[in-house]
């Protein structure tokens, strides 16, 4: 399957799905490649992952066993894949969904039906495999969630249609939330106020729901198909993975904010119920009824943004380095280059809810070696004791080349114009400069590199690392001359301050050079003033006309002593008078705000031919 | 709304359970057996939500309630006065009260006087036919230190005469069910107790805060009423009588007691094995534990016998279990202590609030060695002893 090759009425069908109730918009996946890392599983149900130990664990719902993988490097390309596996415990009464604390050693595995209750909750000790009862009557339990502070679990009971909140020391249980229709998934936000949870009952759905009052907010999307486990797409928390089981058998990306789905992997194996992200590892795990599998993240699209654009173009409207917008909107460019200073934007409030105090602006300039940029640049920031935007510099961690991210991030990004300006960059040298964000957590004088967050893809076409941006730069003029005006039909030249009289034909030519040597020519026009604000366009091309003229993005307009006849007869002036002719010529470089590459040339003669006198009625 | 309760009665039927006893001559018996549903507690702290839980549902005529657990545990909360309980009197009182209306309503009882607060149980057990939540003490009983009270559920009292028709009365026996088993998740332990055993493990609030400190308490479906439910005191040293005297009281308790037969948990009792006597606190309060099994290993049922005079002091049915020999507890043992330490080491079964045991019939065993010691829990795990043996200290 591919992505509609129109990103435009694919979020128009979204978004109309959306207005008219329905959220889903299907069958707008990419082909992500399946990796099996094991088959012959037991009933696979829930699975966990330790990124410090680099483990795996998993249940098998039929062998009743808890199990690690070890994901040792390499293991996973092997053919067939030779990642370790052992047995942490068993015993269980069909296992439904693990959780663990790597940090404790502890794990946490639901149980659907231990004898003379309705299903459990165990602690697991993930070095002993020891394990001890946490608490029962749970009402048959599915994912497990573990609470902000690792000392509170929730998990959902089906049977009863509750979410629990259940201590970890005591086992004592309270219902954070009634009334759900056969609760299966789950995922808890990073402050423990919001619950989303999936629902097999017959409105099929993805619910959130408030954890201080209990109450349902709404319903994030309905109509799924065998809705199964939840897994945050990353720690910003704006979009879940949701594993739709038999017969969908697939993985969506549902955005919390719109509610808007798309399939992000599809083709699962059969019996397809949870899925976990390892950002250190750029991998997504699956566990499906009898096989674990992998997809790598880079194959799947960002959940938000890293660069928002460059000036007023968004950043999914830079291909190959051009930028493309479409018509309709308010800056409506066709393969445009980048020169002058640009401004770049950055997503700098998912930085922040991705846990990142500073950034990184990486450049490789043509294909070298990627190089951070350390420049600075003023802005203006609402001073609140003011009440006035004031003009502050911007500029690096003194003695870094970190970007400390403003405070004013994610919650008053109105605070700063422009907003979410990440980088400023004056262009010199054309070629093609690729830049890539890297993120860090600052805590006392370490730092953390949460770079690799941000993996994933955009769509395309063609597809392209999310975490990428390129751009073609070219500050070269064009070149311009109106050469020379010519009797129409021969090579007899009219100087500059001639005075042509009768009998000379009124009937001109032009030899022109309007050129860009890069082929990044936008237009060149070329008209003729005379007497008071008298005007007229003699010829006028422009890249619209000439998309791809000599190769993708190029065009080079005029070459030099290129002759103009317009019309085929030959110019033709309207009366007699001074005439001054003008050659305009366009390059589609953009600083992002405008185009930035103008040169004129223009002649003056006077032409007094015509047989009339200005001012003429109805000319011209 | 789940089971209708069950009364039996077996008035002037125990004249020989009565003449088994040391107590003189036999006399008719008056009982009350209710038919209450057992639950363990779900959560550690959770004894008195789970009480809560099988005293609704054990409301006469059926007319109980089936709560969730977690819901009783809510209203508890709720409800709640007293806040160093876990489930506090009031708490549990009103929770009932709120969840599933009583005929009458629920009130909390407590007395400094046990046969005083006794005969209350048995008088409303008799007249109003409701289950009685009881504080069997405020111990710690498991890995919870902070959790203190005992909640279980008195579902049946066997008294010499019928407490509605006289204000003194004698305790025969107690039939209870404690919703905090040894290992968490097991199914509650049934105990069948006799008046003297009772007496000797009920004990007052001891939570220095709490406005009962020094009573016992009782939840109740009263109104109030005056008496007392005395009982002989259990003995607790003297001569320990021999291991085959013992199998054989047990024996024959098992045949007298033909009230155990009756009793659902203890249906079963007599189909089974007696194995070998097991003496549990052999320097206080001794007895014998007699354990019955249906396989001959592990045991389902249990008989303690009073080892000074071989007077029965409970019968109990929990989940199915294996007994640690001396010998399996030392080899446990080995895991901590040195081969020289083993060799001088000695091993004795316990039971006693200090180590953590909370039911007479899962005694631990306590490997002594110096000045060290470690118990050895029927399931083999091995722990220090909670308090480190000091060496008195010797004059310079």
């Amino acid at each position: 399957m591919e992505w509609n090759r129109s990103t435009t009425s694919y979020r128009g069908l979204c978004l109309g799905a959306l207005l008219a109730g329905l959220v889903l918009c299907g069958g707008a996946a990419q082909a992500a490649t399946i990796v099996e890392l094991a088959t012959g599983l037991s009933g696979g149900t829930g699975i966990a992952l330790d990124e410090i130990q680099n483990h795996l664990y998993y249940t098998e719902w039929y062998a009743g066993t808890l199990k690690r993988m070890t994901l040792t490097p390499g293991c996973e390309a092997t053919s067939p894949p030779s990642c370790a596996i052992s047995t942490v415990a068993s015993g269980f009464s069909h296992p439904q969904d693990v959780a663990i604390i790597p940090d404790l050693g502890i794990g946490y595995v639901t149980t659907r039906d231990d004898p003379g209750t309705s299903g459990a909750l165990w602690r697991v000790d993930l070095g002993s495999g020891a394990k001890s009862l946490v608490t029962f009557n749970l009402g048959i339990p599915y994912q497990i969630a573990l609470g902000p502070t690792s000392t509170t679990a929730y998990v959902v009971g089906s049977d009863v249609g509750r979410l629990w909140r259940i201590d970890l020391t005591t086992g004592v249980k309270l219902t954070a939330a009634s009334g759900l229709d056969h609760p299966i998934g789950l995922v808890i936000n990073a402050d423990g106020s919001r619950a989303f949870v999936t629902e097999r009952g017959a409105a099929q759905s993805l619910a959130e729901i408030s954890l201080t009052t209990g109450a349902r907010i709404r319903d994030v999307a309905t109509g799924l198909t065998a809705p199964s486990y939840l897994e945050w797409t990353n720690p910003a928390q704006v979009a879940v993975y949701l594993v739709e089981g038999n017969p969908a058998e697939r993985i969506l990306q549902v955005d919390l904010i719109t509610g808007i789905s798309a399939e992000v992997v599809g083709g699962l194996p059969g019996g397809a119920s949870e899925c976990v992200t390892s950002f250190l590892n750029g991998t997504l795990y699956a566990i499906t009824k009898n096989k674990l599998v992998s997809v790598a993240l880079v194959e799947l699209p960002l959940s938000e943004p890293v660069f928002l654009g460059v000036g007023h173009v968004p950043a999914t409207s830079i291909v190959d380095g051009y930028a493309t917008t479409d018509p309709g909107y308010f800056y409506q460019v066709t393969h445009s280059p980048f020169g002058g200073t640009v401004n770049i934007f950055g997503n700098l409030n998912n930085f922040r809810a991705l846990g990142a105090t500073h950034y990184r602006v990486m450049m490789s300039d043509n294909g070298a070696p990627f190089v951070p940029l350390a420049l600075s640049w003023n802005a203006y920031w609402w001073n609140p004791a003011s009440g006035e935007y004031e003009l502050v510099p911007v500029a690096p961690v003194p003695g870094d080349d970190r970007y400390e991210i403003p405070p004013e991030y994610p919650s008053a990004p109105q605070r700063w114009k422009p907003p979410f300006l990440m980088m400023r960059w004056p262009t010199t040298t054309n070629g093609l400069f690729e830049f890539k964000v890297e993120l860090w957590a600052l805590s006392g004088s370490s730092w953390t590199d949460l770079t690799p967050l941000l993996p994933g893809t955009i769509p395309g076409p063609p597809p392209r690392p999310a975490n990428s941006l390129i751009l073609r730069v070219d500050n070269t003029p064009q070149t311009v001359d109106l050469e020379e005006i010519l009797q129409h039909g021969t090579t007899t030249v009219i100087a500059p301050c001639d005075i042509v009289t009768a009998p000379i034909p009124n009937a001109y030519d032009f030899r022109i050079t309007a050129y860009d040597a890069n082929h990044h020519l936008l237009s060149y026009e070329l008209w003729a003033d005379w007497g008071k604000n008298e005007s007229m366009t003699i010829l006028h091309e422009i890249y619209s006309s000439h998309v791809d003229a000599e190769g993708p993005y190029w065009w080079s307009g005029a070459p030099a002593h290129s002759i103009e006849t317009s019309p085929a007869t030959g110019w033709a002036a309207c009366c007699n008078c001074a005439h001054t002719f003008y050659l305009r010529v366009w390059k589609r470089t953009i600083d992002g705000y405008n185009y930035i590459l103008r040169r004129d040339s223009h002649q003056s003669v006077t032409l007094n031919n015509t047989g009339f006198s200005c001012p003429k009625p109805g000319c011209p | 709304m789940r089971s209708s309760n069950k009364i039996v009665r077996w008035a002037g039927t125990f004249a020989l359970l009565a003449a088994l006893t040391a107590a003189g001559p036999a006399a008719a018996l008056h009982s009350v057996f209710l038919t209450v549903p057992n639950y363990s507690e779900e959560a550690l702290t959770w004894c008195g939500p789970a009480v809560g839980e099988m005293v609704m549902e054990g409301y006469p005529g059926g007319a109980g309630c089936d709560e969730f657990q977690a819901d009783v545990w809510a209203e508890i909360l709720v409800h709640k006065t007293e806040a160093d309980w876990d489930t506090d009197p009031v708490g549990l009182a009103e929770a009932m009260k709120s969840l599933c209306p009583p005929i009458g309503t629920w009130s909390v009882f407590h007395r400094a006087d046990a046969t005083e607060l006794m005969y209350l149980v048995a008088f409303y057990m008799t007249h109003n036919n409701y289950p009685v939540a009881a504080v069997l003490n405020t111990q710690t009983h498991n890995a919870i230190a902070a959790h203190q009270e005992h909640w279980v559920v008195i579902k049946g009292i066997v008294t010499d005469v019928d407490p509605t028709s006289s204000s003194s009365i004698t305790l025969e026996h107690v039939w209870y069910t404690d919703p905090a088993p040894p290992v968490f998740g097991d199914p509650p332990v049934e105990h069948f107790i006799s008046g003297s055993s009772w007496y000797a493990q009920f004990e007052t609030v001891t939570k220095a805060s709490s406005a009962y400190t020094g009573e016992y308490v009782a939840v109740i479906e009263p109104p109030q009423r005056r008496g007392r439910a005395i009982a002989r005191p259990e003995v607790l040293e003297g001569r320990i009588i021999r291991r085959e005297e013992a199998f054989e009281m047990a024996r024959r308790w098992i045949e007298k007691l033909e009230i155990l037969a009756e009793l659902e948990p203890f249906r079963k009792l007599r189909e089974s094995e007696p194995l070998e006597p097991l003496l549990v606190n052999p320097k206080y309060g001794g007895y014998y534990l007699i354990p019955f099994s249906a396989d001959g290993k592990t045991a389902q049922y249990a008989i303690a016998i009073n080892a000074y005079n071989g007077e029965f002091q409970e019968a109990g049915a929990f989940a199915p279990m294996r007994y640690l020999s001396e010998k399996e507890a030392m080899k446990r043992s080995a895991s901590v202590l040195s081969n020289r330490e083993l060799e001088r080491a000695k091993a004795s079964l316990v039971f006693t609030p200090e180590a953590g045991v909370t039911s007479r019939f899962h005694p631990v065993w306590k490997v002594e060695v110096e000045e060290r010691a470690l118990t050895v829990r029927q399931d083999g795990r091995v722990r220090f002893w909670p308090r480190p043996l000091l060496r008195t200290e010797q004059p310079r």
